[in-house]
């Protein structure tokens, strides 16, 4: 998991091949996600993320999720979102969320990630 | 005969193909979905159903990415064989009947016979388009495969590329990249020697019976004589 998290989520920009409901879904999950970090409420913020996420977060912090992932910093800004197939990205002015569609919904998958150039994966 | 039986023989070799393209589409479908659900949990993603994977641009790209090259292979052949000969194959015409050939030997126009269909009597403007009409045909399914695929890349393609951590790209974006013309070229690379070696070992070689070949006895040296 990541320590940056973009917060407040009032832009959505809908792609061509993205049903609006999709978006709209995705947006829902980050925005919530953002709430829950900024109540400093970790279960909700972990029961948004998917279980490998949460899986890689215990293991790299040696604590159980919802104390880990506190230490995620919250950036609030605008975010678009792109949806493709099962897999969705929120951008924000300064980080992006990565999220899976899973049986339970949209849920987040890589978070507070930064460019690192074309075609390079991001670093989260 | 039975109307029934009588409708399969007259169209065996259609219902023959459209059958095993049927049966080896459900088998790439299958194939397909469980390939794609075992990537799912080496990324730890949950898998999905076959229903979903049906109409997933995951499986539409594999497919599209196929058919496109199929029609360009038959466009070009269809096209090529007009200009182009192999002295001694069924598959071509003879030296001196290269070209578009005289309306007498097209049977258009005046030349047009009591059974010719009503488009090659009436000459003008549709009269040019039926005559081409095969190729123009062949060529359109090309252009719509090769456009479903660049489509169904994008959004595969993307997928992909976020589950990466990487961020989607544009469909302009898409058509310039390795991925498509990758997956384009393996496929047109397959589909013309296929066809320049059934050109080639049909002069030398013969299938009794099949209309692809020349007759057994027929000599090497014989062009355009089918069996």
């Amino acid at each position: 998991m990541h320590k940056t998290v973009p917060a407040a989520f009032a832009l959505v920009a809908l792609t061509a091949c993205a049903p609006a409901g999709a978006a709209s879904r995705v947006a829902t999950t980050a925005s919530l996600f953002a709430s829950a970090l900024h109540r400093q409420d970790g279960s909700a913020a972990c029961a948004l993320l998917t279980d490998a996420a949460r899986s890689s977060l215990e293991n790299d912090s040696g604590q159980a999720c919802d104390k880990a992932v506190l230490a995620v910093k919250s950036d609030p800004s605008g975010v678009q979102v792109q949806v493709w197939g099962d897999e969705a990205e929120a951008r924000a002015s300064h980080d992006t969320l990565f999220l899976d569609r899973t049986a339970k919904g949209w849920r987040v998958r890589a978070a507070g990630c930064k460019p690192q150039g074309k075609d390079v994966p991001y670093q989260c | 005969m039975s109307a029934l039986r009588r409708f399969v023989r007259s169209n065996g070799l259609t219902l023959a193909f459209f059958g095993l393209f049927l049966a080896a589409l459900f088998g790439e479908s299958l194939t397909g979905l469980a390939s794609f659900n075992q990537q799912q949990v080496v990324d730890g993603a949950d898998t999905i159903s076959y229903a979903h994977y049906l109409v997933s641009s995951a499986f539409a790209v594999d497919v599209a990415e196929n058919w496109q090259s199929e029609y360009l292979q038959f466009f070009l052949y269809i096209l090529g064989t007009i200009w182009l000969v192999q002295v001694g194959s069924p598959e071509s015409k003879k030296p001196d009947q290269m070209g578009r050939e005289s309306d007498k030997e097209q049977k258009v126009g005046r030349y047009a016979e009591p059974d010719s269909p009503r488009l090659a009597k009436v000459g003008g403007f549709p009269g040019w388009v039926y005559a081409r009409s095969l190729g123009m045909l062949m060529g359109l399914l090309f252009v719509l495969s090769l456009l479903a695929q660049s489509v169904a890349g994008t959004a595969a393609n993307n997928a992909e590329r976020i589950r990466q951590l990487q961020l989607p790209q544009s469909w302009l974006g898409y058509t310039e990249s390795p991925d498509f013309w990758n997956r384009t070229l393996q496929n047109w690379q397959s589909e013309f020697p296929a066809v320049a070696s059934m050109v080639v070992f049909s002069i030398y070689l013969r299938e009794r019976g099949s209309p692809e070949s020349k007759p057994v006895g027929a000599p090497h040296s014989a062009t355009g004589v089918e069996g």
